[in-house]
């Protein structure tokens, strides 16, 4: 019975000290199918692929691979059991080609021999639509085409068993059709994928059976053409909170931010904003969508200080400000929350008291002392303010949880008053509830007079809370909406790129 | 043979002291891991290698030993900082006052004394024969014409191999690396290891052949300078080849300068100077270039 | 058989400053087989290194008057290494100091009276191994360019400044050709605790620094600077701390206080500029080995620094009974640091040996 199953998962618990990561998890997955693991953030679905694939051991539990009891010792060892997982952020080296890459991983190949590696991928770009350009170094690759190196490298591993974390996170629209084209095809030959996704709409899409996890536990194994949207958005968070409310305030005020014609440079020398414009007022929240890496990063940091714009003016509050350092324009009101806050924006070795006042120690000091008792008192109220779980104020930051780190940032960021407040994917990896409480959050801000410009790769959020939402697309922008006006399908095929 | 070709004779002698460690951190660090430890490395080299060619007389002996002992020192540089996640700055440091140390007290009943063997010079048949680069090229030591081959074989296994895309992957991203198979701490140390070794070589060529005694310092901080060097020459042991002999050059001419009347002791700051200005004008040039040092250079793995 | 490595939960079990203490214990144990290896008797050669060297007036002088200078360098390189930046250059910018408390001393003003005379010395040389730092500093500030070989380059070059200066135009008259300049006139040198070479303002200024750099780094936001800076250039940047300031500050700071110490050096010790291995027995490099043994704690930086001092003055007697070569010092200053690298590793880190099912 078991073996027909290509991988069977039995009553897997895991512990993180003090979180329960997985409990009691039965997963099986079948050949020949996608099976889709469902589930927020922290749900659990990461680290039980990481437990198939060998990363770590589970506490209590059981795997049986191809029918066979085993414990996957190791990535090695899942990779020679025929297991290989596609992460998240890929592990690609930026400085190595395809060709390179596909060498390491071949135990066929000796000395870089060109020839050999073409005969060895010829039938998986013609088979599986996965052609890339071999020379090309993997800084020069788009994210679709990284993707399918990965598969490329799974492949030639000999894997039969494909576990995609979060695949497409960083694709376009149509790069995500490409690669449903690319699973299919796989599917159909045998192979077997596990699909982790936190997205319904893709799930449904592609997924022959659908797994949901929430906070640790299996909540239900569905057919896929027994699936609806809303069934499975109960069946991940329980109980749907409301939406927050964007309540109509006060027409918004005088414009906080200008942008005329702006071009940025990214790290590469590339142009990454192409001539934008555009203005944000106080008092609303403007959003600009977009699929990751298309100029939102750049755009951010030139507005926040960070990064010189090559051409183009930048105007905070009516004054030119294109080669202010980020001291000045934080002084005159300039909040900043960068992408992976919790990585970018704390200082774990510092204290929590230390990381609540990171951005404008300044601020507390006094004849070039830092008044301790004023930043005491400022930590406490954030802490409360947003709910945020620490041991301590004079505990290291690095106690605390990536969520509460990433909110840290968010109450220093709100709470310093800000004339304009820029926000990076400020929701990314929180759960549902933290997301909804930093939402209703910035309205807050927002109803207290501040501008907000908002980035997001998350449609819903924008049409949730933005009094207006522009498209980025390749650095340039596509197409400005008012809350009235946005239209999710227009908005998506502007983010795809497609002209209206 | 003119002063001009005297000039490119020597300084192709002086620069290979600072080649071979230069080529042995390029490999180091291309795998990732920093050695600040190499002008205490290439002190050991020295000694040992001077005092086994006065008890034994061999100079392959010699060099072979040198060789062996800059290997053990990269291992222990190895232990600390890939195993064990020391810091790479500190434990770089602490190698070099440490084999300085040891080389001093080694070395304490060898000052004053006179060589055994030297390395000599040995015609290469035919080729010494061409006018001008003959004399230049092929009519010095063996250590010399090693390099010759050493430094282009480096950079075949660095770019042409599946062990140097293997190396280099641990260098920019050993967390990708690892992901496919790559055993990163093995190849880290690996070419710490060699890297010290080719450190122990420099020292050996020095007292075996370009200073043949020994004095304290008698590295007189080519190992700083060869951590200079790694940095002029992008990591590339072919462009190393270059910078090495230009600096060998630097060197030689404090001495042709001193015959001009001028004092030795401020045109002794002239190699020194050279790095500062050498590795000015990089710096400011890689931002453009975005050839850069190895990613992950001086970070333990994994990194908690 | 697998050796897996785990973080330990209980990581501040031991004090860092407990494994600091441990180190050098080990680091003295594992030398004592090397000076086994060569026929030394590691129990005699302790023997003399520390109890014969604190058992008199004329040892604990000596070792207090090592200490002024190493404290000094090792205090600049806490607040370099604090930030991050790596200031390998504090001999180079010890030397400096001496040249210009010489010059001044000698040369520049040399009928003043003490009391305008011995602060213009000390203010000289500040400034002077605070330019010395400067360089590597703009450097790396406006270039990136690796500090770690600017600032030992340097070192370098201060090195061939005082030789040339010793054997050439401040070669002394009367020195029989030895490479020394003129003895420097009484109201350049400092008052001394008497019958000891220990120079009482130089003592105090390097105490009171101290004080003054734990302040600034725990209170100021200067500190708080420092601090952001050297955890992470990113962070630092997003958190509008200058990095510029940072780098400038830091190394000036730090060449600074080496400058003092390198005026002490002349004004209170020498009395002239002599060969640069006579004025400075490595206290920028042994200074590095105080700062990363107090953990960057300004004051733990005096009880290491007494530390090393009396390993200092010690290997320098057994040079003379055991005959051992000056460099025997820095096989102790490796050690020390190599052993404080294994035991932090070993007290953050569990090893577990997994053997096959």
């Amino acid at each position: 019975m078991e073996e027909s199953y290509a991988v069977l998962m039995k009553n897997i618990t895991k512990k993180f000290s003090s979180t329960v990561a997985n409990y009691r998890v039965d997963f099986d997955l079948r050949k020949g199918e996608i099976h889709a693991l469902l589930g927020e953030n922290g749900a659990g679905k990461t680290t039980l692929m990481r437990i198939l694939y060998g990363e770590i051991q589970p506490d209590e539990g059981e795997i049986f691979v191809w029918g066979k009891k085993t414990v996957v010792k190791s990535p090695s060892h899942a990779l020679r059991l025929g297991i290989s997982m596609v992460h998240q952020h890929f592990r690609l080296v930026d400085s190595l080609t395809v060709a390179e890459h596909l060498a390491l991983c071949s135990s066929e190949v000796r000395f870089l021999s060109k020839r050999k590696i073409e005969n060895l991928v010829a039938e998986y770009f013609k088979e599986y639509y996965l052609k890339v350009d071999l020379d090309a170094h993997i800084w020069q690759l788009s994210a679709g085409e990284k993707q399918k190196v990965e598969i490329l490298k799974a492949l030639i591993r000999g894997a039969r068993i494909l576990v995609l974390d979060e695949p497409t996170s960083s694709l376009t629209p149509l790069e995500v059709k490409d690669l449903f084209r690319v699973l299919h095809k796989l599917r159909n030959r045998g192979y077997a994928i596990v699909f982790i996704s936190h997205k319904l709409g893709e799930v449904l899409e592609i997924s022959d059976r659908i797994t949901i996890l929430r906070k640790g536990k299996k909540v239900a194994t569905i057919p896929a053409s027994e699936a609806d949207p809303v069934t499975l958005a109960k069946l991940m968070v329980g109980d749907l909170p409301s939406p927050a409310k964007n309540t109509l305030t006060s027409p918004p005020g005088g414009e906080v931010l200008q942008v005329k014609s702006l071009y940025v440079k990214n790290d590469r020398g590339g142009i990454a904003v192409r001539g934008v414009s555009f203005s944000v007022r106080k008092g609303e929240i403007f959003g600009v969508i977009g699929v990751a890496g298309n100029g939102q990063r750049e755009l951010a940091e030139a507005i926040a200080g960070l990064r010189r714009p090559v051409k183009g003016e930048i105007f905070f509050r009516g004054i030119l400000v294109n080669g202010s350092g980020p001291r000045e324009l934080a002084r005159r009101g300039l909040a900043y929350i960068p992408e992976e806050s919790f990585k970018t924006a704390v200082l774990p070795e510092l204290t929590v008291a230390e990381n609540s006042i990171l951005r404008y120690y300044w601020r507390f000091t006094e004849k070039g002392f830092i008044k301790k008792t004023l930043v005491e008192k400022w930590a406490k109220s954030l802490i409360k303010e947003f709910d945020i779980l620490a041991e301590g104020l004079h505990v290291k930051a690095k106690s605390l949880s990536g969520g509460n780190l990433q909110k840290l940032v968010i109450a220093r960021e709100l709470s310093s008053k800000p004339e304009l407040l820029v926000a990076v994917n400020p929701t990314a990896g929180l759960d549902i509830s933290a997301s909804q409480r930093t939402r209703e959050k910035l309205l807050e801000i927002k109803a207290q007079g501040s501008g907000v410009l908002l980035f997001t790769e998350d449609i819903d959020e924008a049409l949730q809370i933005c009094d207006r939402i522009a498209v980025i697309f390749k650095g340039s922008f596509k197409g400005l909406f008012s809350r009235e006006e946005a239209d999710v399908n227009k908005i998506s095929l502007l983010m795809a790129g497609v002209d209206l | 043979m003119n002063d001009l070709e005297l000039l490119a004779h020597e300084s192709i002698a002086a620069g290979t002291v600072l080649l071979y460690a230069t080529l042995g951190e390029i490999l180091a660090e291309r795998s990732g891991v920093l050695n600040l430890g190499l002008e205490g490395i290439m002190m050991l080299g020295a000694i040992t290698a001077f005092a086994l060619s006065i008890t034994t007389g061999s100079v392959v002996l010699s060099i072979l030993v040198a060789f062996a002992v800059g290997c053990l020192a990269g291992l222990l540089h190895s232990a600390v900082c890939v195993s064990m996640r020391g810091n790479q700055v500190v434990s770089g440091l602490a190698l070099a006052m440490l084999c300085a140390g040891i080389s001093s007290v080694l070395g304490r009943n060898y000052v004053g004394v006179p060589p055994r063997t030297i390395l000599s010079a040995v015609k290469v048949p035919i080729l010494s024969e061409i006018p001008c680069l003959g004399y230049i090229l092929f009519q010095q030591n063996i250590l010399v014409y090693l390099a010759y081959i050493v430094a282009p074989l480096l950079w075949f296994i660095l770019f042409k191999t599946k062990i140097g895309v293997a190396i280099r992957a641990c260098g920019d991203d050993p967390l990708s690396a690892e992901s496919m198979g790559i055993n990163v701490h093995l190849y880290r140390y690996l070419c710490t290891v060699l890297g010290g070794g080719f450190a122990g070589i420099s020292g050996a060529y020095l007292t075996l052949s370009y200073t043949p005694f020994w004095v304290e310092n008698i590295t007189a901080g080519r190992g700083w300078i060869s951590l200079a060097l790694v940095i002029l020459s992008t990591w590339s042991p072919l462009r190393a080849v270059l910078a090495c002999y230009f600096f060998g050059f630097c060197e030689i001419s404090q001495y042709w300068l001193q015959t001009l009347k001028l004092n030795p002791y401020l045109l002794g700051t002239i190699p020194y100077l050279a790095t500062i200005a050498a590795i000015s004008v990089v710096s400011v040039e890689k931002i453009r270039k975005l050839v850069g040092a190895p990613r992950a250079l001086g970070k333990p793995y994994p990194e908690d | 058989m697998i050796i897996k490595i785990e973080k330990r939960s209980e990581y501040n079990r031991y004090s860092a400053l407990d494994i600091s203490i441990l180190s050098v214990l080990l680091a003295l144990a594992v030398a004592s087989i090397i000076m086994w290896a060569f026929r030394v008797s590691p129990t005699r050669a302790y023997y003399e290194i520390f109890v014969k060297t604190l058992s008199n007036k004329y040892g604990i002088s000596h070792v207090v008057a090592r200490t002024i200078p190493l404290l000094l360098c090792s205090l600049g390189l806490v607040v370099c290494f604090k930030a991050g930046v790596w200031n390998i250059g504090a001999e180079g910018q010890l030397l400096m100091g001496a040249v210009a408390a010489t010059g001044v001393a000698l040369y520049l003003m040399p009928q003043s009276p003490s009391w305008i005379l011995l602060p213009t010395m000390f203010t000289l040389g500040a400034v002077m191994g605070a330019f010395w730092a400067l360089i590597p500093a703009l450097l790396k500030a406006k270039a990136r360019v690796n500090e770690i070989i600017t600032t030992l380059m340097l070192n370098y070059v201060a090195e061939k400044i005082v030789e040339y200066l010793v054997y050439g135009p401040w070669k002394s008259p009367s020195g029989w050709g030895f490479p020394l300049t003129d003895t420097i006139p009484d109201q350049a040198r400092l008052p001394l605790i008497p019958g000891t070479p220990v120079h009482i303002p130089t003592l105090g200024i390097s105490l009171l620094s101290s004080a003054l750099v734990f302040l600034v780094l725990r209170k100021t936001s200067m500190g708080f600077e420092l601090k952001v800076y050297g955890f992470s250039e990113k962070v630092a940047e997003y958190a509008t701390v200058s990095r510029t300031k940072v780098i400038v500050i830091s190394m000036v700071l730090s060449g600074a206080l080496a400058g003092i110490a390198g005026v002490g050096e002349i004004a209170g010790i020498h009395y002239r500029l002599r060969l640069p291995r006579s004025i400075s027995g490595g206290y920028g490099y042994t200074g590095i080995i105080v700062a990363w043994l107090s953990r960057l704690n300004p004051l733990a930086c005096i009880p290491f620094s007494l530390l090393l001092s009396v390993l200092s003055v010690g290997s320098d007697a057994i040079q003379i009974t055991l005959k051992l070569p000056r460099g025997v010092i820095n096989i102790f200053n490796g050690l020390i640091l190599v052993m404080l690298l294994v035991l932090d590793f070993l007290a953050k880190y569990r090893i577990k040996v997994i053997k096959h099912e």
